[in-house]
């Protein structure tokens, strides 16, 4: 029995979506979304278009990277303000 | 076509582990595993140069992104406890 890639690709992409979707904590969103894009990537790569996948490779990362810092000044600032610790 | 066939059951058993776990730390190592997974099927599938700089350049990036969300998850529990 061979399991072709594209399927676990397509898989990572359903799931990513589905946990984006239903995870509550916005650190737990963000990981559904660094899943999200490895099946992207994935599933650009395997079809061949290689430049494509390293510049959306570039992309969501410099994303991610830009919400965690929201977060975390956001997070800042709500302390600061008193409302949450 | 053997190895195709291993990681992508690798690659399904370790995100559908990462769906159901609740801690936010056992979490880290199964994106890596999915991570390293990915990187192996892009020179697998594309055996030339332009894989190969594709696949390094992703592993780099992957590598930083979840050190990235590491790093937040020990800030945000530093902040909120």
């Amino acid at each position: 029995m061979n399991i072709e890639f594209i399927y676990a690709a397509a898989i990572l992409m359903i799931v990513g979506a589905l946990g984006g979707v239903l995870q509550t904590r916005p650190i737990d969103k963000f990981l559904m979304l660094a899943v999200l894009g490895d099946g992207l990537i994935s599933i650009v790569a395997t079809f061949g278009y290689l430049d494509v996948a390293m510049a959306s490779s570039f992309m969501t990362f410099v994303g991610i990277i830009i919400m965690m810092i929201g977060l975390v000044r956001v997070l800042e600032i709500r302390k600061m303000r008193g409302e949450i610790g | 076509m053997i190895e195709e066939t291993i990681i992508s059951c690798i690659i399904i058993y370790m995100v559908l582990r990462l769906f159901i776990t609740q801690n936010r730390l056992e979490r880290m190592p199964y994106l890596n595993v999915i991570n390293f997974g990915v990187a192996a099927i892009i020179t697998l599938k594309n055996p030339s140069p332009l894989g190969a700089i594709t696949s390094m350049v992703y592993f780099i990036l992957a590598t930083v992104g979840a050190n990235a969300i590491a790093f937040t998850i020990s800030k945000v529990k530093e902040i909120e406890g």
